[in-house]
């Protein structure tokens, strides 16, 4: 397994858990209306799953470029750009949908919080996309 | 699985030459031993660049490492 697909698991992996996270303190049934915040948790949740990714993705690149140093120090040739390229247009393309479907939550009776909300449950899905993406293009070929 | 209408020999000449590694090729050509085994498997399709290099790394012409099945995609195929 290359460096950038062990990169590809650990963001997904990280991704997954730390949203669970966030997920486990939203206030769910209360559909997009969650103004005035009622539950101040749900944002230092988002803070510290925040904190959390970017600590745990950082360090657990560092275990894996110790391990395999060769593999962490060369650039990365032209068929894992291509997979960069296809993995992050598909990611594009999601975060697009969902973010321009943000638009009809309004007429759902989202207000600006729900919709704050909704664009960062958008960037969260887009990037799940994207490593997903990467490793299945790794593993199947591109 | 997506496969290409190349088809190559590379693991045949690599055998050949001392049992050439994967890495080993890999290292010569420029990309990762990964992108080899892609390209061996018909997961990958090289840029025309990186297939020279694999000839030239392999000590071959391009057409002895690499064949194309203009068949398989019914491409028309011109007489010479």
């Amino acid at each position: 397994m290359s460096f950038r697909e062990k990169s590809a698991w650990i963001m997904l992996i990280t991704l997954a858990l730390m949203s669970l996270l966030w997920a486990m303190h939203f206030p769910w049934g209360t559909g997009f209306t969650l103004a005035p915040d009622p539950n101040p948790s749900v944002f230092y949740a988002l803070v510290l799953a925040t904190i959390s990714f970017v600590v745990l993705v950082v360090v657990a690149h560092i275990v894996v470029a110790v391990l395999a140093p060769r593999d962490a120090n060369a650039r990365a040739d032209e068929r894992e750009q291509l997979i960069g390229l296809r993995a992050a247009r598909l990611g594009a393309y999601v975060y697009a949908a969902l973010s321009m479907s943000s638009v009809f939550l309004i007429h759902l009776g989202a207000n600006e919080i729900g919709l704050a909300y909704f664009l960062v449950v958008s960037l969260i899905v887009a990037e799940i996309v994207n490593c997903v993406a990467r490793i299945i293009y790794h593993r199947r070929g591109v | 699985m997506t496969q290409t209408t190349i088809s190559n020999s590379i693991r045949r000449l690599r055998f050949e030459r001392n049992e050439m590694t994967q890495q080993d090729l890999a290292e010569r050509v420029g990309v990762t031993r990964q992108t080899i085994n892609a390209i061996e498997a018909g997961k990958y399709s090289p840029s025309l660049e990186v297939a020279f290099r694999i000839a030239g790394a392999l000590g071959v012409r391009l057409e002895e490492v690499f064949s194309y099945d203009a068949s398989a995609v019914g491409a028309p195929v011109k007489a010479p």
